[in-house]
């Protein structure tokens, strides 16, 4: 409820999805028409939540499956006898929901983290259709954020371990197959069906391969010094070592499953294997925070890890409701404190700088139509073409990689292509953020888009306007 | 040498090392200990406490910092401060072997980091880790078996009512204890040999003073200015609260308190034979916090400011509760490995990396901003003596009269009370009897920090020493024409 449609706060990469999602409903392909290079259902899920209402739509999707996720998780430890079968789903929601962290529901690492949760009670479960379900979440998370699959691969190895299941191990993996491509099938099958298979192989797959490996270069210590800082300050600090101790003291007490212990335990440390691969941020901010939605999947690792140390302990000191009673205080305290403040101190969205900020206010005067608008340089300004229902003109909806990369769009092709396509809509006007050379990588692409700029539009002069320019195409009328 | 030697020379290594990490090199400044070490400095020239200088400390930290000038400076005051450190390590260590706990050095371990835990301590010498090193060292005599045990809890309460007053608070619980539990010797003789202790230490300390006849100036500035004048900023409780947080989450305390916290309430709500010592200890555990609520005696600021070392009681309350958890559970037997290891990690794993951290990163006290300071470069050359150099509105440049082994022209030797609070000084007494004192010392220099001076609460009496400077005084250049802080009296002032 911390996070209704009045409440949830706006963040850039959200606006994309909800963009592109709009793109979907008037007709339009994912990375045909617009590019990103997420896996596409993080933008199939915006999709039906667009058609289920908007933003309650979506609230609704994230809370049902929170629900299911949390009672899936309380059912596991119930059967697992454990004191207290809700402490562990409770973690589970105060951490996924730590405003510290989260940026908000609807970003694609909380849905891949309640699917890694799913996909542990899938495998730690009966059903006869286990294996089939194993293979459905883990098609759900392969194309919601495939680097989050790393952390399903130790349940994997659990689940595929002699002993484990006695239908035979090629019986296991078809199943498993057949789980995923219920998932992958009809994907292909959209795109393929609207002729953008290559589209989605180039920019949801190739690209996040090449291009979006290139990472700051950090010691294993830069690493460290930010886990740390971005555990301290989001409040995950005493989860984490208090989840990270009881599973490596019980590597070393009598423990009736160390299988699951031990995958669980690298579990843990997959969950957050992000920091490593991703944070793409190649500018040198080490010492600081860093993505703090990149932890947000060590809300399903640890309470799994905290599962397994619980579940099979053989020691009285991790046994009985006065022990557990003790680390669920410490486990559940901070991050309690947290989500009060957050709940007494709500901050409604319609308060926020961007969609109080003078440009959005000319334009709710100005409305614009469909490609009538760009949004230059700042993401969660994608929130204007949400606001007004329009799209873009252009396939470029963001451009933060002109920021990145050095040798990113070099011959300025993907460049002029945008310019070609304002001139093509005669889009009226353009809004600039934080426009200014030095965050430009290729000086040559800044001198281009301002030449651009004054050829072929005109300054508006806004009062208030403090980081942004508004731009209106020569010879329009207001 | 047996096995169970093992843990104590373990425990006095760490406390040995991580003293050295606060070696006289290594120990930054800071304005409250540049402060310490100039009285004792004053005291081996022959001054008295408060008459000579004015400080609102009780009177102990001077005598400390005096024996430590007397070994031969900074030297000797760590020498001094690592000893106290060890005693009190070997103590607890001692204190929780008897009472069986299956690792012994875990909570002198844990003291030490915490009271080492450069995020929170702001180095060695404080008032505050002296005050804590005596509770735990209180602790160990009340659960001990000595035949003076009450004498040296007297005693002990006295050194901490003498080196930082408030603190004696937290000792209140296990006195309480001490006096009214059930036991052989009645409660009145108790009382007695308890109150004989505290006159061990009051004594020579009233005696001092009245031979100096000083004692007007000590009840004056070390007890009722403090009752008085340095009163606190007013701050809601959900403040309070978020300052305590916050400290404890920068302050790597977060997890040892969030363990005692929980270990403590389940010793308060178990059954239990020593019930009341863990009612003492989770009590004197809150008080050892109660700093945050009486001190932060800043007015002033828009924003309250967060004293971190005043947190650093909180090193023995929380190691203090976890003995009495540890040390009387429930069951016949004490807590065994498996109950230890995950508490263990709990409580130093954190504590550990900060003092790694600090350790792989020391910063050598010649690199301070203040010791290399130009101005302070400039008076190398042309060293002032005994009241030729006046240090105004900055702390941290005390450590110049320090430096130079000399004496303020003034008794009021830092001033921050002028930015503090608009009552003080309405009629510029104070302030009057500085600028004559360096008048008729002919005083040299006057180091004087402008962004400090100009936040003086009383607009007339930042004129009046400002009209005073400009008038007998003339800046210093210095290289790079940076701006002065550095003053000297002009030829015909």
């Amino acid at each position: 409820m911390l996070y209704l449609p009045a409440f949830n706060p706006l963040s850039g990469d959200k606006e994309i999805y909800r963009y592109i999602a709009r793109v979907m409903l008037k007709g339009g392909v994912p990375y045909k028409d617009v590019f990103d290079h997420k896996p596409p259902l993080i933008f199939f899920l915006n999709y039906a939540a667009l058609l289920l209402g908007g933003d309650w739509g979506q609230w609704l999707i994230d809370m049902a499956l929170a629900l299911l996720t949390t009672g899936l998780f309380y059912r596991l430890c119930k059967r697992h006898q454990l004191p207290y079968p809700w402490l562990l789903p409770l973690l589970f929601n105060l951490m996924i929901r730590d405003h510290l962290m989260c940026l908000g529901m609807g970003m694609t690492r909380e849905y891949t983290t309640m699917f890694l949760l799913l996909f542990f009670c899938a495998v730690m479960g009966r059903s006869r259709y286990r294996y089939f379900l194993m293979g459905g979440i883990s098609g759900l998370v392969f194309f919601m954020q495939q680097d989050q699959v790393l952390a399903l691969l130790p349940f994997f190895l659990y689940a595929f371990l002699p002993g484990e299941d006695k239908s035979p191990l090629w019986a296991r993996a078809l199943r498993v197959g057949a789980g995923f491509l219920l998932v992958a099938l009809p994907i292909v099958l959209y795109f393929s069906f609207h002729h953008a298979l290559g589209d989605l192989w180039q920019d949801a797959f190739r690209f996040n391969f090449t291009w979006y490996t290139t990472t700051l270069k950090e010691t294993t210590w830069d690493h460290w010094r930010k886990i740390k800082a971005t555990l301290d300050q989001g409040n995950y600090e005493l989860p984490s070592v208090v989840a990270l101790t009881l599973g490596v003291s019980s590597v070393f007490f009598r423990h009736s499953n160390k299988k699951l212990l031990a995958l669980s335990l690298v579990a843990v440390v997959l969950s957050i294997s992000t920091e490593f691969m991703g944070g793409r941020d190649i500018r040198p901010r080490i010492f600081e925070m860093g993505f703090t939605h990149y932890f947000l999947p060590l809300s399903a690792s640890l309470p799994i890890l905290l599962f397994a140390v619980f579940a099979f302990t053989q020691e009285p000191v991790l046994q009985g409701f006065k022990a557990q009673g003790i680390y669920g205080v410490l486990l559940c305290a901070s991050l309690l404190y947290t989500d009060i403040q957050h709940g007494t101190h709500l901050q409604r969205k319609k308060d926020d700088l961007t969609v109080m900020s003078p440009e959005m206010n000319y334009l709710r005067q100005h409305r614009p139509g469909d490609y009538q608008l760009f949004i230059f340089f700042d993401n969660n300004c994608i929130y204007a073409y949400n606001e007004f229902g329009i799209i873009g003109p252009t396939r470029w909806v963001y451009q933060h990689f002109w920021e990145l990369y050095d040798s990113w769009d070099r011959d300025h092709a993907l460049f002029l292509s945008i310019e070609q396509d304002l001139l093509r809509h005669r889009t009226k006007y353009i809004v600039n953020f934080c426009l200014e050379e030095k965050f430009f990588r290729d000086k040559t692409a800044y001198a281009e888009w301002r030449s651009f700029l004054s050829r072929y539009y005109d300054r508006v002069e806004i009062k208030g306007e403090k980081d942004a320019e508004m731009w209106k195409l020569k010879g329009e009328p207001e | 040498m047996n096995k169970h030697s093992y843990g104590l020379y373990f425990s006095l290594l760490a406390c040995l090392l991580l003293s050295l990490l606060y070696s006289p090199s290594f120990d930054l400044g800071m304005s409250d200990k540049a402060i310490f070490t100039y009285t004792g400095q004053a005291i081996a020239k022959g001054l008295v406490p408060y008459r000579d200088f004015f400080d609102h400390k009780p009177p102990l930290i001077f005598f400390i910092n005096y024996a430590g000038t007397l070994l031969g400076g900074a030297w000797g005051l760590w020498v001094i401060n690592t000893l106290l450190a060890m005693v009190t390590t070997g103590a607890f260590f001692n204190c929780c072997r008897r009472h069986r706990l299956a690792w012994p050095w875990l909570l002198p371990l844990l003291l030490n980091l915490m009271l080492r835990d450069n995020l929170i301590s702001e180095g060695i010498n404080m008032t505050r880790e002296y005050g804590s090193w005596f509770i735990v060292l209180f602790f160990c005599v009340l659960v001990g078996t000595s035949r003076y045990r009450y004498f040296y809890l007297g005693l002990l309460t006295a050194l901490v009512f003498f080196t930082q007053q408030d603190q004696v608070l937290s000792l209140l619980p296990f006195l309480v204890y001490a006096l009214f539990t059930r036991e052989e010797m009645p409660t009145g003789r108790r009382a007695l040999a308890s109150a004989a202790g505290f006159a061990a230490i009051l004594l020579p300390t009233v005696l001092y003073f009245a031979l100096h006849r000083s004692l007007g100036f000590f009840w004056e500035d070390a007890f009722r200015f403090n009752l008085t004048v340095y009163t606190t900023q007013r701050k809601s409780l959900g403040d309070h609260f978020r300052t305590i947080k916050r400290v404890l989450d920068a302050g790597n305390y977060e997890l040892p308190f969030m363990v005692a916290l929980g270990l403590g309430i389940v010793g308060l709500i178990r059954p239990n034979k020593k019930k009341g010592l863990i009612v003492a200890a989770f009590a004197a555990f809150l008080l050892s916090g109660s700093a945050e609520f009486m001190g932060g005696r800043f007015k002033g600021q828009a924003v309250a400011v967060d004293y971190y070392y005043y947190f650093i009681p909180l090193s023995a309350g929380i190691c203090l509760l976890l003995f009495t958890f540890f040390a009387f559970p429930e069951k016949t037997t004490p807590a065994d490995w498996t109950t230890l290891l995950p508490y263990t990690l709990l409580l130093c794993g954190s504590l550990t990396y900060t003092a790694v951290q600090h350790a792989t990163h020391l910063l050598r006290r010649d690199e301070d901003p203040v010791i290399n300071s130009a101005e302070l470069q400039y008076l190398r050359q042309h060293p002032p003596a005994d009241y030729q150099l006046y240090v105004f509105e900055n702390d941290d440049f005390i450590a110049a009269y320090n430096e130079f082994r000399i004496l303020s022209p003034s008794r009021w030797i830092y001033q921050h009370f002028w930015n503090w609070y608009p009552d003080w000084d309405s009629d510029g007494r104070i302030l009057s009897s500085i600028t004559e004192d360096l008048q008729r010392h002919h005083t040299t220099y006057v180091i004087m920090d402008p962004v400090n001076a100009a936040t003086f609460r009383n607009r007339a009496n930042y004129h009046r020493w400002m009209d005073f400077l400009q008038s007998h005084y003339q800046p210093v250049p210095m290289p790079g024409n940076k701006p002065s802080l550095l003053w000297q009296l002009k030829a015909n002032p």
